[in-house]
């Protein structure tokens, strides 16, 4: 994956920890948004480690 | 009255730390670089671990669990926001510090800069920065360990020295080498520490006669599993906004960027972290969303003030693991204080020609010592900045990384706007602290947004003007 596409996806990333609580899950009542930011972490954490240990 | 178990176990605590010091002695050569960065001989686990407890401080087991406990699940998203942020900023900018450091042999992040734009003036202005910021976050870590000895039966002059003598011995002994190795030995406690919290938190819960699944029903019947009131669009980005820089602006994480030995050690101290700070955060919020149930099943009383929640919950446990966990939220405060010293005053000696271990340690001390009065004297306004002191330290965001890309081009253009964007940027913060107050000025919306995003707008548009204007003048001319 070129670092075009590693930055698309983590500002992407970052503006899902903004927009989806916003627009989609503002008022859950179950473990909705609980589990999303943990998946949006999760995605992040993946992505950068992974470019990150690519890196020579 | 003095708590014994307390008493016993801060002794305890303060009898490992210095004794790790001490063994961390015999790599210290004694010489400014390792003084402040081990001269980047650290390995993994002591990079990850020192990272680690910079960056979580007091602040995790007190003032964020209060927060979920008062607002609810949106302190999760605030938290791992800066989590996300971090680690895509430490395997990206990050990466790329840490290979210029070992070519640069920088002590500080002022000095960095320094060399990133060719320029004296900004290094000053920097350190400048730093002191302004520092010392009323640094006076905030020492006023706010009051609480914690007050659970141990101490008085706030008491809290004050040792946590101050404390700080100031874990620098002394060996610099950077016996931060770092007393700093992973405190982030195991403060991990250990919320662990047993968040188990005690769950046995509460039943023992007061409120199942997992009441605790699950109140806390979604009253809408604390989704944006309760206090998170609105603007108050989240005002938090977060700092937060999610903070890895380029905050000296004492920067230069930890600086101190792991090889490329390895880097990627593994970065992965180290991540899932430290994903386990920390997770065990802090559910913790305070279990307070939140408790309160709203009368169990706890409801409407605490956010900072009182953990030592209220301190006072209905057993003495012995209160203290414990009172002590582990010390080690937390003084992991951070200590760390941000040494890197207040690395800033400091960068500057300075004649440079010796006894003026760094000199130096030390007397920021150990303002902040120590600055907590005793109670000064409201300046302990009340330190809830500004990310938002005053945003304009380094893109001064930091700009320079980092592009700092194989410097110029005096460049080297003059990034001082413009650092004081516009520090000083429209600081207008507004004096006008609003810092707490009010912290969460204030204006035009729409909150005061650190235009701080940052406007901030990196008069770095960006310079660099355009750069690139201008710096365009080959057609003949």
């Amino acid at each position: 994956m070129n670092r075009l596409l590693y930055r698309i996806i983590q500002v992407a990333v970052i503006l899902c920890f903004y927009l989806v609580p916003y627009l989609l899950l503002a008022e859950v009542k179950g473990f909705e948004l609980f589990a999303t930011w943990i998946g949006l972490t999760v995605i992040a954490g993946v992505m950068s480690l992974f470019e990150l240990w690519k890196k020579r | 009255m003095v708590r014994v178990e307390f008493t016993v176990l801060l002794g305890l605590h303060i009898l490992a730390g210095t004794l790790l010091a001490l063994i961390s002695r015999k790599y210290f050569t004694r010489n400014l670089r390792d003084y402040y960065t081990t001269s980047s001989r650290l390995g993994a686990l002591l990079s990850a671990g020192t990272y680690a407890a910079t960056t979580y401080s007091a602040f995790m087991m007190v003032g964020l669990v209060g927060m979920t406990y008062a607002t609810g699940v949106g302190a999760l998203g605030f938290e791992l926001l800066y989590l996300a942020s971090t680690v895509i900023l430490l395997s990206t900018i990050g990466y790329r510090i840490w290979m210029l450091s070992r070519e640069y042999k920088w002590i500080a992040p002022s000095q960095m800069l320094r060399d990133l734009y060719n320029s004296n003036a900004l290094s000053l202005i920097v350190a400048a920065i730093y002191l302004f910021a520092m010392i009323p976050y640094l006076a905030a870590q020492i006023q706010g360990l009051r609480a914690m000895f007050s659970y141990g039966g101490l008085g706030s002059a008491e809290a004050t020295v040792i946590s101050a003598i404390l700080v100031y011995l874990w620098i002394f002994i060996a610099g950077m080498w016996s931060v770092a190795l007393t700093d992973t030995y405190q982030g195991f406690l403060m991990l250990t520490g919320g662990l047993l919290y968040l188990c005690w938190a769950l046995h509460h819960a039943p023992a007061s006669g409120v199942s997992s699944a009441e605790l699950f029903r109140v806390l979604s019947s009253n809408g604390y599993l989704g944006l309760t009131s206090f998170w609105s669009f603007t108050t989240f980005l005002a938090y977060t906004l700092p937060w999610a820089f903070f890895a380029v602006t905050n000296p004492q994480v920067i230069v930890r960027l600086y101190v792991p030995r090889d490329e390895r050690a880097y990627k593994k101290s970065v992965t180290y972290f991540y899932f430290y700070g994903f386990l920390y955060t997770l065990i802090v919020v559910l913790i305070g969303l279990v307070a939140a149930g408790l309160a709203l099943r009368g169990v706890i009383p409801q409407g605490m003030q956010w900072d009182s929640v953990t030592p209220y919950l301190l006072n209905s446990m057993h003495p012995l693991l209160g203290s414990f966990i009172a002590v582990t939220v010390i080690a937390a405060a003084v992991s951070t204080a200590n760390s941000i010293v040494l890197a207040v005053s690395g800033s400091v000696v960068s500057l300075l020609t004649r440079r010796t271990l006894t003026l760094a340690r000199t130096i030390d001390a007397v920021l150990v010592a303002a902040s120590a009065i600055v907590a005793l004297m109670g000064v409201g306004f300046i302990v009340d900045l330190s809830v500004l002191t990310s938002v005053i330290l945003l304009p380094l965001a893109p001064v930091t990384i700009l320079g980092v890309y592009k700092h194989n081009r410097t110029s005096k253009v460049k080297a003059h706007f990034a001082i413009m964007s650092l004081i516009i940027g520090v000083g429209l913060g600081t207008y507004y602290a004096l006008v609003l107050g810092p707490r009010r000025a912290f969460r204030e919306v204006v035009s729409g947004l909150p005061i650190s995003a235009w701080i940052l707008l406007v901030s990196g548009l008069v770095l960006l003007v310079g660099y355009t204007i750069e690139a201008i003048r710096k365009r080959p001319t057609t003949l």
